[in-house]
């Protein structure tokens, strides 16, 4: 994802669009719901601050909710992953990798960025799940169902880079 | 001051992220069916427990002022008592002289609830003091009693405070009868303990059993009849004298004495009036002969 606020919007409008349309009625034995459109902001641009990636994760998240039935539960794990970020990015970032403010398949490597989603996104699904349910009486299911959905929302994620960036080294790569 | 700005820069966006996540839950239990009636359902038993235990914790503060409530409530229902008890009597002896008898003697009784502030135990005279006075309308030579039974008689009377005698004095007389018999007699107290009185003009042809009921006369001036004073524990009959020596067990413990009720009797002063001249008209006759 490049540092230009006209395709970090299309980005966005793709993501939710997919969402809406396509990955919200995903639910395969009532197991696996992959969730993707936070993507947007485990991707977006790391040269905005923490403060507004917050708000924009929230708005986002707001939009999400607004079409589907559970008003506020994709806002509560969408602005903890837009602040645990940094965090996880710091606790696994290759020191190979130079710093710069794109986080991108390109720049840092497949392998990174599929780790690093993984691992966001795992995060993001548990508290969803969990705020979605709305009690801890059935954890394993809430996990293991969280790990599904990951799985797959990554998976998802990987072959569409796969299939749209075959030629990785000689096209930019544009997620 | 730079210091102060620099810090909440630096945290600026952790109090964000709080707020947002705040706020979050606020659209989550205000908008989301679910959670709504989940997050209402809970926060009523939470603040249910919560109230209840301040509420505990305050009844405790507030138990002075129950006692004060409760006894003013019961003083009010003996006065309501002893009305009805008249009414009752009236209703069921027939003869005129008992209607009227019942009528002096028990419909003109007035209850005023007290504390008692001091109490001696200790000795052969026993006094204690309530902390109500002619302010309240305790006038001298009035009856208090407790809920279990007669202790005592205002001796004297300041503004805000009385001097009563205490049932266990060994000055005190208290007319009773035993009920089941109706036969009179009078209780007195000669220690050493407080638990026990004793009647020591019961003839020697009444013949008690332990736990028999000994309840007020209604002959004196001071108490109603009917109010239970105690049962008799044993009767002793010595060859000697005429009557018998009956132990009566207190139902009230004078140890533990708090909330007190003062009867007032409206007819005590032409009652009184009444006897003085049965007094006068019986020691006439003697003179006259």
């Amino acid at each position: 994802m490049e540092n230009k606020p006209i395709r970090i919007l299309l980005i966005g409008l793709l993501l939710f669009f997919i969402h809406v349309l396509f990955t919200k009625n995903i639910n395969f034995f009532e197991l696996i719901n992959p969730q993707i459109f936070p993507i947007f902001f485990l991707l977006f641009p790391r040269s905005f601050n923490t403060s507004f990636l917050l708000i924009v994760g929230f708005l986002y998240a707001f939009l999400i909710d607004f079409f589907s039935v559970n008003l506020g539960v994709s806002i509560v794990p969408s602005v903890l992953i837009c602040f645990l970020k940094p965090f996880i990015l710091k606790l696994i970032y290759n020191r190979d990798a130079s710093e710069t403010p794109i986080i991108s398949v390109e720049i840092q490597g497949m392998k990174f960025i599929l780790r690093y989603l993984f691992i966001s996104l795992f995060i993001y699904h548990i508290v969803y799940f969990f705020t979605e349910v709305g009690n801890f009486y059935n954890i394993f299911y809430v996990v293991l169902k969280s790990f599904l959905s990951t799985v797959l929302s990554v998976l998802l994620y990987g072959t569409f880079m796969f299939l749209f960036s075959t030629h990785s080294n000689k096209r930019e790569i544009k997620i | 001051m730079g210091n102060i700005i620099f810090i909440l820069f630096r945290i600026f966006p952790i109090l964000l992220f709080l707020c947002l996540e705040i706020l979050a839950f606020a659209i989550l239990s205000r908008y989301n069916p679910y959670y709504n009636a989940n997050i209402t359902n809970r926060s009523n038993s939470f603040i249910g427990k919560w109230y209840n235990s301040i509420e505990e914790v305050r009844s405790y503060f507030g138990l002075k002022q129950l006692n004060n409530d409760l006894a003013q409530q019961n003083s009010m229902l003996l006065t309501e008592n002893f009305l009805i008890k008249s009414q009752l009597n009236t209703l069921l002896d027939t003869p005129a002289i008992r209607i009227i008898k019942s009528n002096i003697t028990l419909s003109n009784f007035e209850v005023f609830s007290a504390k008692i502030i001091y109490n001696s135990l200790t000795n052969t005279r026993n006094f204690f003091v309530i902390n109500k006075g002619s302010v309240d309308g305790i006038e001298e030579e009035m009856g208090v009693i407790s809920q279990d039974g007669p202790i005592g008689i205002v001796l004297s009377v300041s503004k805000h405070y009385a001097t009563c005698m205490s049932l266990i004095n060994q000055d005190a007389n208290l007319s009773i009868k035993v009920k089941k018999s109706n036969q009179i007699g009078v209780l007195k107290w000669h220690g050493p303990g407080v638990q026990y009185g004793m009647i020591e003009d019961l003839p020697k042809h009444v013949k008690l059993k332990k736990g028999d009921i000994i309840e007020t006369s209604g002959h004196s001036t001071y108490f109603p009849e009917g109010i239970e004073v105690g049962s008799v524990v044993k009767q002793t009959l010595s060859s000697e004298k005429d009557f018998a020596e009956v132990y009566v067990k207190l139902n009230n413990d004078f140890s533990k004495l708090k909330h007190v009720f003062v009867i007032k009797n409206n007819n005590s002063k032409e009652l009184k009036g009444v006897l003085k001249n049965l007094d006068s008209l019986t020691q006439i006759k003697p003179n006259g002969k």
